[in-house]
């Protein structure tokens, strides 16, 4: 049974002039617990895929919206924000857009109080969502005296404070520094082995790759592939041209390209390294 | 040139040091990015290049002006620094106003003012898009409109923050290729950046600031396969640094390649030799 699941859904924003299609006959099942990447070219389709998983696309943006989608069985047409809040956090890429409050513990609490739940339960929601991402000892700071990198762990558990079962996170770690950003990416996949579904945009394929369940690739509000990460790299569709792919993907494709003995894609260098290993004590003669 | 002479800086007499005592210097027309966590230094450097901030102790030497005795407007004829989100620095109604208004401050004839807009327009492949909004365009021609500001001016080193932040790989490569052609006019280009597999493909120098200090300066290549100072700048080496560095546990005969360029033929190389 799929978590997520666009049914033909397109949508086109209206902006005033003329209307934008930004989602074109999209299909996608998600199964609950995996770890999905979502990339392509700049104006593909990736935040307004995101927008229709919560409900901003179609309650917030105006537009021509058909299709369905359903997210944990709601429809999203039939639920409102509110609802929807539940069931999927969104994180941006730029912690200031996400943060408001004077402090991280005030600043976890407003999702919960937003939803009028009750103090106790408030206060254990913020308790669960600072156990979490580990920033027990940031609860009483204020979010613009942070790092980068801590910011964007509140805006993560400010999310997390509603518990949702789904997480979707647009480029969250572009900001950060390739250590930080793969300290924020191992901590999700630590929620997603504690059963969180995590949709995840993000351009660093090297850093994110080894932690994907699936892959899907969007092109002009479509998509053009998805799979395991090892089908998508072997596709020949042309979407793939706007990826950055690891320099050792690169490598193994030209190795495919050039030596027919040749036939594995890996994107590790654990992975890589066996290969090779492996191909030098069969005797390989370039 | 820029020479950083000993250099130390911080914000007032009762706060910590952001940069202690940095040497460096970066001749005209070098190709070169400034790397380090979070929190390096690296913004306070920038800074104390075009003016914005002066050294707490030592000199920093901007082709020859020190910039203790120079003011931001001197310096910033000399270095022009493009942010990293093109919104914070554009605003008018046009790509040809904004380059108007960029060109304004300085002491030039209308003659040369329109022959820069007109080149820089022609160099940045701008030229179609002189009369929309900038607030229109696409990301890459948004970017391409804010360095437009700064090189319409034509200064002669163009600092760069985080320029590839937020571009997927067709709008990097473009943007190798525009940095790399503006190199050839003789410009120095220095990028603030994290990231390192633009920078193993296009910087030949690189700098790695951690706390306020450089701890390396150098060859892209051989600082980046430093095992010592990635760890200590908590750098994540590039891939290919780290596959040879895994094929070299038990082959220690297998080079580093001295460029990313060569990396297949050294994977080749280790393939063939026994």
């Amino acid at each position: 049974m799929s978590i997520i699941q666009f049914r033909d859904v397109s949508f086109s924003y209206h902006t005033g002039e003329c209307d934008f299609p930004a989602l074109k006959n999209v299909n996608l099942e998600i199964s609950p617990g995996s770890f999905v990447l979502i990339c392509g070219a700049t104006g593909c389709g990736k935040s307004s895929l995101f927008r229709a998983l919560n409900g901003l696309v179609p309650h917030f943006y105006e537009g021509q919206f058909t299709g369905q989608v359903l997210v944990n069985g709601k429809d999203t047409r039939q639920f409102s924000t509110r609802d929807l809040s539940l069931e999927v956090g969104l994180v941006f890429q730029n912690p200031d857009n996400q943060l408001i409050a004077m402090n991280v513990e005030r600043e976890l609490a407003f999702g919960p109080e937003n939803l009028g739940l009750s103090r106790e339960k408030i206060i254990a929601q913020v308790e669960y969502a600072l156990d979490v991402v580990n920033i027990q000892h940031l609860r009483k700071k204020s979010p613009l005296e942070l790092s980068g990198g801590e910011q964007q762990r509140v805006a993560i558990a400010s999310v997390l404070a509603l518990n949702p079962p789904i997480l979707a996170l647009d480029e969250p770690t572009a900001n950060l520094d390739p250590q930080r950003a793969l300290d924020i990416l191992a901590f999700l996949s630590q929620l997603k082995h504690q059963g969180k579904t995590i949709l995840i945009v993000e351009h660093r394929l090297e850093l994110v790759l080894p932690l994907v369940d699936k892959m899907v690739v969007m092109q002009n509000g479509r998509i053009a592939v998805e799979g395991s990460v090892e089908f998508v790299l072997r596709s020949q569709d042309p979407a793939i041209d706007a990826l950055e792919l690891p320099p050792i993907v690169e490598l193994f494709k030209y190795m495919e390209k050039t030596y027919p003995r040749f036939s594995d894609i890996p994107f590790t260098v654990e992975k890589a390294s066996e290969i090779l290993f492996a191909k030098k004590n069969e005797g390989f003669k370039v | 040139m820029i020479v950083l002479d000993n250099v130390s800086f911080r914000y007032s007499n009762d706060t910590a040091w952001v940069l202690k005592n940095n040497s460096l210097r970066i001749d005209q027309g070098e190709y070169i990015a400034i790397l380090g966590q979070n929190g390096a230094g690296k913004s306070t450097l920038v800074r104390l290049l075009n003016g914005l901030l002066r050294p707490t102790q030592g000199n920093v030497y901007i082709n020859g002006m020190n910039t203790s005795n120079s003011s931001v407007a001197e310096l910033a004829r000399e270095v022009g620094l493009v942010f990293q989100n093109p919104d914070h620095q554009l605003f008018a109604q046009t790509v040809r106003d904004e380059l108007q208004f960029s060109v304004k401050t300085l002491e030039w004839s209308a003659e040369k003012q329109n022959n820069a807009i007109k080149e820089t327009l022609t160099q940045l492949d701008l030229t179609l898009f002189s009369d929309r909004s900038p607030f229109k365009l696409s990301g890459g021609e948004k970017r391409r409109t804010s360095i437009g500001t700064i090189w319409v001016r034509d200064p002669s080193i163009l600092i760069l923050d985080e320029p590839t932040t937020g571009q997927d790989a067709v709008q990097k490569r473009n943007l190798a290729s525009l940095l790399s052609r503006l190199q050839t006019y003789g410009k120095t280009i220095f990028l603030v950046t994290h990231d390192i597999e633009f920078t193993i493909k296009h910087c030949p120098r690189v700098i790695i600031l951690k706390e306020g200090q450089i701890i390396g300066d150098g060859p892209t290549m051989k600082v980046f396969s430093n095992q010592r100072i990635m760890s200590e700048a908590c750098l994540f080496p590039p891939q290919i640094i780290r596959l040879i560095w895994k094929l070299q546990e038990t082959h220690p005969n297998l080079s580093m390649p001295n460029n990313p360029q060569e990396f297949t033929q050294s994977i080749e190389n280790f393939l063939k030799n026994q």
